[in-house]
């Protein structure tokens, strides 16, 4: 089992280079991601999520983001898939009207050209999905990611939803990820150096091996938390009533032009699906 | 509604526990089922319910919702009604059952915690999937030993850390025991 969370977990970080993408309003991009997952959803097969994927394609250039290290968060990933896209082939179900070419077949389970192509459009679709949040993470910091979620949930106000607590919940939840992941990673070694080995065994001896994991887990973190709500008090923080920005934002040409593209890719994609179903 | 301070940070470091449970898969015990792997990740919300409250129980599960919505990869959970507004619920059932039996023994207590919430999460999110079409009725009893997996390692896990953590909060073992490196 390999114990290199941090290196392959690239979730919620942000890397920190200039790009066409790193400079756009971040409200424009969250509405982007926001609009490539409807438009993924509306895709029928190969045909209607090819837009998109040449989108996605697109906007991993425009970032200049190393593409080794993009793929790098595709392994955890991908290890689900090696057993979810095998098992949607199997399973294939036949589409009424469709003739179905076999290449084997023995009681419900099947191999065919149909399904392989299910499984091909399964795998594009997540990686699409998986793509445009992860992008939206990459290029955007902490701060103006929860600044932008502020602005967009601000009809909710109304509502007298605590929106400023809820981001600001939000916000500390990202940070604290990569900082568990290290500490998560130097329990298990710690565990390890003393012989278990967490990949073997039933369900009771693997949950047994985590448990020495997960209490030094919470406890140290909810001991971070302690020292977090000093620091926080000690600042006098009181919520979002009455507070102002020192940054407030613009969106330039830059964020239209953005959007128009989004839209095209997006919705080809999703009219192709829609219409006609492939 | 008011939260203050304390409950927005200790809401926030949960809901990462759970992220983390996610993205590092360590929070998949592999069942043999059709979905292949019962959850943990819903456990810290009802540890925030236990520990701090309903507020902090319902803003984890608002997250670890969002989390599970935004990383779908199955089409499954695209809808807030079977990803979010279930896990909401965890943390009031959970922290009601606590609060009604926190006046006996408190293991007990954080046990049928454990396992009421786990039972709103996965009875809910399995009813709006089938009330939606998004799974047949007929793979219910698919689900069944998943659950079954699920709500036992809530009772345990809930308990030992719940145990731990009122523990180290007691006082009664130092905060330098549990310093960085000396675990």
């Amino acid at each position: 089992m390999s114990l290199e969370f941090s290196r392959n977990v690239t979730f919620g970080q942000y890397i920190d280079i200039r790009s066409a993408v790193h400079n756009l309003d971040p409200r424009t991009k969250m509405i982007c991601a926001a609009v490539i997952m409807a438009c993924a959803f509306m895709t029928r097969g190969l045909i209607s999520i090819a837009p998109l994927f040449a989108l996605a394609i697109i906007v991993q250039l425009a970032t200049r983001i190393p593409i080794g290290y993009t793929l790098r968060g595709y392994r955890l990933l991908f290890r689900t898939m090696l057993f979810f896209v095998p098992f949607q082939v199997l399973f294939y179900q036949a589409i009424p009207g469709v003739e179905m070419h076999y290449y084997w077949r023995w009681w419900i389970l099947s191999v065919s050209y149909e399904g392989i192509l299910g499984g091909i459009f399964t795998l594009s679709r997540v990686i699409v999905l998986y793509h445009s949040i992860n992008t939206l993470m990459f290029t955007t910091t902490m701060m103006d990611l929860s600044d932008g979620a502020e602005i967009m949930m601000d009809p909710l106000k109304k509502l007298k939803f605590p929106v400023n607590e809820f981001v600001m919940t939000m916000t500390i939840a990202l940070k604290f990820v990569p900082l568990l992941i290290t500490e998560l990673e130097r329990l298990m070694r710690a565990q390890i150096a003393r012989g278990v080995r967490f990949d073997q065994g039933s369900v009771i001896a693997r949950t047994r091996k985590l448990v020495p994991v997960l209490i030094p887990l919470f406890v140290n973190a909810l001991s971070r938390a302690e020292i977090l709500i000093v620091a926080m008090n000690a600042r006098c923080y009181r919520g979002g009533e009455g507070r102002t920005k020192r940054r407030t934002m613009h969106a330039t040409a830059r964020d239209v032009i953005a959007g128009v593209i989004v839209l095209l890719f997006g919705g080809l994609g999703a009219y192709i699906g829609r219409t006609m179903g492939i | 509604m008011k939260i203050n301070v304390r409950q927005i940070v200790v809401a926030g470091v949960l809901s990462a526990i759970a992220i983390v449970l996610g993205v590092t898969q360590l929070g998949f015990i592999p069942v043999p089922n059709l979905s292949g792997s019962a959850t943990i990740m819903h456990i810290p919300v009802i540890l925030g319910a236990v520990l701090e409250g309903p507020i902090v129980g319902v803003l984890v599960g608002a997250i670890f919702g969002i989390y599970s919505m935004v990383t779908d990869t199955t089409g499954l959970f695209t809808n807030p009604i079977v990803s979010v507004l279930p896990r909401l619920l965890i943390g009031v059932t959970s922290y009601y059952t606590y609060k009604s039996l926190s006046g006996g023994n408190g293991a007990v207590a954080a046990a049928a915690a454990g396992v009421v919430g786990t039972l709103t999460n996965t009875i809910l999110v399995v009813g709006a999937l089938v009330a939606f079409g998004l799974i047949p009725a007929a793979a219910i009893p698919t689900i069944v030993p998943q659950a079954l997996v699920e709500v036992v390692l809530a009772a345990i896990i809930t308990v030992l850390v719940a145990q731990g953590v009122n523990l180290v909060r007691s006082g009664r073992t130092t905060a330098a025991d549990t310093k960085d490196g000396n675990y």
